[in-house]
């Protein structure tokens, strides 16, 4: 008997590993459309003979930011949830795509040793489904007297925002299908982080009463003009 | 007869050397009635026994043995008194001789009438039975001229007294007062053997106690006693009664003549002569042995005797029968000188005989005293089962980073040996030794609280230690084994401190040392 404590009192001692800090950390899901509206539920279970005093820890996202606090970076205290200390929050995904990093550590000045808790989730590019085009008149002056504010709308097929750096063109005919040669100024063709293009458009010297097709559509990876687009029509009414 | 009796010839020791001893000598009185000790014999350290004796100057000598026990054997079915399939208590022999304790001194100091028997120090546990031997003496001596007189009765007698009888008498007398309480090694403690062979009556060469008389020990007065003719001179029985008549009829004194004329017609002058009987003694008195002196002491009185009855003849002056009176003076005279003779010659043998008994050495007699004298076993150190104990230790612990820190501290608790011990003994006196003599289990505290915050002690400002420890000395102590403290969780977001195991070792002083110390202190600077 004394022999064995006499064994056990020198041995070496395991070192401390995450698991004796955190039990598990758990994400609701391992891809994410990066609509930039996407969120994510993080549960983090911390070993419950953690000391009160140290139960504080520091969330970070490496990409996204969390709902609270609406940063990369939350402090946090765990609460008992069913008889687990877990700490639960949600992080929202960026307007974007990349591998989107949690990780959990206590709050501590810690001498020798971090111990992070880490998982990540896939964050997909949101990619565009629809392109929705929008006038800020229906009726615009001939000879450039006044102008139409286009804003294209692109959305993925959650009706979701979508990644920036969708490209579109757009383009202007007269009823039979004959350009009509107005003038684009202040071209917002490339999506940004509002999922939109935009651009205003002035018409030539057309007669009142002519109708004019305004139309827009998305390029592909290879800047061709792809099928998803979309056109309305003004009116040259002075 | 001197050499068969023979004991152990060596007589006493060299007195002890107490000044090479650190302790003072206990002195301890042997009880004159249970002839136990009257309190534990001390070990490790010399003591000495005191017997009270009225004979004490008659010692020679003191021989102590160890006792050794052993299981019964088949040799001893000769002695019935052993009993069967028991413990046989026996003196513990060296090349098979009982080998004397070296060491083993007396002194004697008559006017206290105490034997000091003093002893060097002996181990725990230990056994161990003394004789002393006497020079014969008082009731002994007594008994043994006994037996010298029947010899003389029977040489006077001419073997008229049966030798195998004495033979007998004697052996067993012998073996009261030279007790042979070693059955089977009774004869270890004798120079020579008592070799009595009963078979054989008469024979001088074969029968050893008339061999020991006649050739050997007392060979000249015996034989001289043996070829001594006692003179026949007693006066006609009709003289004597005419004596007799003429002593009545003058109203003289006539009753030595009385008994002058019993002895004649009884036909006992031999016993008169050679002064079985004195003058005045009835003639049945005859049967039986006498002492020597008694027989000296009976011709005076029949000398005495004569000298009246001499006396009174001078008295019977006018008497007719003066021729009668004239030639009885003569024959009176006669008788006288030849009991005179006889007398001086039994007094001369009697004063060779008594002279040879006292100054042979060897004619002892030994008192033995056993079974009663064990020196203090370690149990009856029973309060040494716990020792407290102070001494300087250090731990070595583990901290949480893996790397073995020493921690030192001061610590204070107790030794549970595991055999009762006298802490002060040598362990070269520890009989049968162990490692378990000297190890012990150290039940520890110790003393203040830890510097690094990573340890807090066990219980308040202690924390215990136990293994076992090792004694050193007879005041230090080392002992190393497990450290119980408190250690931070290893966890550093735990501030919880679970109770962890060390490594110990510390080197311990004995308390009662301290004290011991202490006190001298105090004295020294009171």
């Amino acid at each position: 008997m004394l022999s064995l404590l006499l064994l056990g009192a020198g041995c070496k001692k395991d070192e401390v590993t995450l698991s004796d800090i955190f039990r598990s950390l758990e994400l609701s899901k391992t891809t994410a459309s990066g609509d930039g509206a996407e969120t994510v539920g993080i549960v983090c279970e911390i070993n419950p003979d953690v000391s009160p005093d140290k139960q504080e820890f520091v969330l970070k996202t490496s990409m996204g930011s969390f709902v609270e606090g609406g940063e990369a970076r939350l402090v946090k205290k765990p609460e008992f949830v069913e008889g687990r200390l877990v700490i639960i929050t949600t992080a929202k995904v960026p307007l974007g795509a990349g591998n989107m990093v949690i990780s959990v550590e206590p709050n501590q000045p810690l001498e020798k040793t971090d111990y992070i808790i880490k998982d990540s989730l896939t964050v997909v590019k949101s990619i565009a489904a629809a392109l929705k085009l929008e006038t800020s008149v229906l009726g615009i002056g001939s000879n450039y007297l006044t102008e139409a504010v286009l804003t294209g709308t692109l959305t993925n097929d959650k009706g979701g925002k979508v990644a920036t750096g969708y490209k579109v063109i757009f383009e202007d005919y007269l009823p039979g299908g004959t350009p009509a040669n107005g003038r684009f100024r202040d071209m917002k063709a490339s999506s940004g982080a509002d999922s939109k293009v935009s651009a205003v458009y002035g018409a030539g010297s057309f007669p009142v009463g002519t109708d004019i097709y305004l139309k827009a559509t998305l390029l592909d990876e290879n800047g061709l003009p792809g099928t998803i687009k979309d056109s309305l029509l003004v009116r040259i009414n002075l | 007869m001197v050499a068969v009796l023979a004991c152990a010839g060596s007589v006493a020791r060299a007195q002890s050397n107490n000044s090479a001893y650190p302790f003072s000598q206990d002195a301890i009185k042997i009880d004159p009635v249970s002839l136990k000790p009257e309190k534990q014999i001390p070990f490790d350290k010399p003591f000495s026994l005191l017997l009270s004796m009225d004979d004490v100057e008659s010692v020679v000598a003191v021989h102590a043995y160890e006792v050794k026990y052993r299981k019964w054997e088949k040799g001893d079915a000769a002695f019935n008194y052993l009993k069967r399939g028991g413990r046989i208590r026996d003196i513990a022999l060296k090349n098979g001789v009982a080998d004397p304790i070296p060491g083993v001194g007396m002194r004697k100091d008559v006017k206290q009438k105490l034997l000091i028997i003093d002893f060097p120090p002996m181990p725990p546990n230990f056994h161990f039975d003394f004789a002393v031997i006497k020079q014969l003496s008082g009731a002994a001596l007594e008994k043994l001229r006994g037996y010298t007189s029947a010899i003389a009765d029977s040489l006077i007698w001419k073997n008229k007294i049966g030798l195998k009888k004495l033979e007998i008498s004697l052996y067993d007398f012998w073996n009261k007062i030279d007790k042979r309480v070693y059955p089977g090694q009774g004869r270890k403690f004798m120079v020579s053997t008592i070799n009595f062979d009963l078979s054989v009556q008469g024979n001088k060469n074969t029968s050893n106690l008339y061999y020991c008389y006649d050739t050997e020990q007392l060979d000249s007065a015996y034989l001289a006693l043996y070829n001594f003719s006692f003179a026949a001179a007693f006066p006609d029985a009709d003289d004597a009664k005419a004596i007799y008549q003429l002593l009545a009829a003058q109203k003289t004194d006539n009753v030595g003549y009385a008994h002058l004329l019993t002895a004649i017609a009884g036909g006992y002058r031999t016993f008169y002569e050679n002064g079985r009987l004195a003058l005045g003694q009835l003639a049945e008195d005859s049967t039986g042995f006498f002492d020597l002196d008694q027989r000296v002491s009976n011709l005076d009185t029949s000398m005495a005797h004569l000298k009246k009855m001499r006396a009174a003849l001078e008295k019977l002056v006018g008497v007719p029968q003066q021729s009668l009176v004239t030639a009885f003076k003569i024959k009176m005279d006669t008788l006288f000188n030849n009991v005179s003779k006889n007398r001086e010659k039994l007094s001369k043998i009697t004063s060779y005989i008594n002279k040879k008994i006292l100054g042979n050495p060897d004619m002892h007699y030994t008192q033995w005293y056993v079974s009663t004298n064990v020196v203090q076993d370690l149990q009856t150190k029973s309060s040494f089962i716990f020792t407290p104990q102070v001494g300087l230790s250090a731990l070595y612990v583990r901290n949480n980073a893996n790397e073995i820190k020493v921690v030192p501290k001061l610590n204070w608790g107790v030794n549970i040996n595991f055999r009762s011990i006298d802490k002060l003994v040598g362990r070269k006196y520890l009989p049968n030794r162990t490692p378990w003599h000297y190890l012990s289990l150290h039940l520890g505290l110790t003393i203040g609280g830890f510097r690094d915050k990573e340890y807090e002690n066990l219980y308040n400002s202690t924390s215990l230690l136990i293994g076992p420890s090792y004694r050193i000395n007879k005041a230090l102590y080392f002992s190393t084994g497990l450290s119980l403290f408190r250690q931070k969780d290893r966890n550093p977001l735990i501030n919880e401190y679970n109770v962890a195991g060390g490594l110990y070792s510390t080197l311990l002083l004995d308390l009662d040392i301290t004290n011991a110390i202490s006190t001298i202190r105090g004295l020294l600077f009171k």
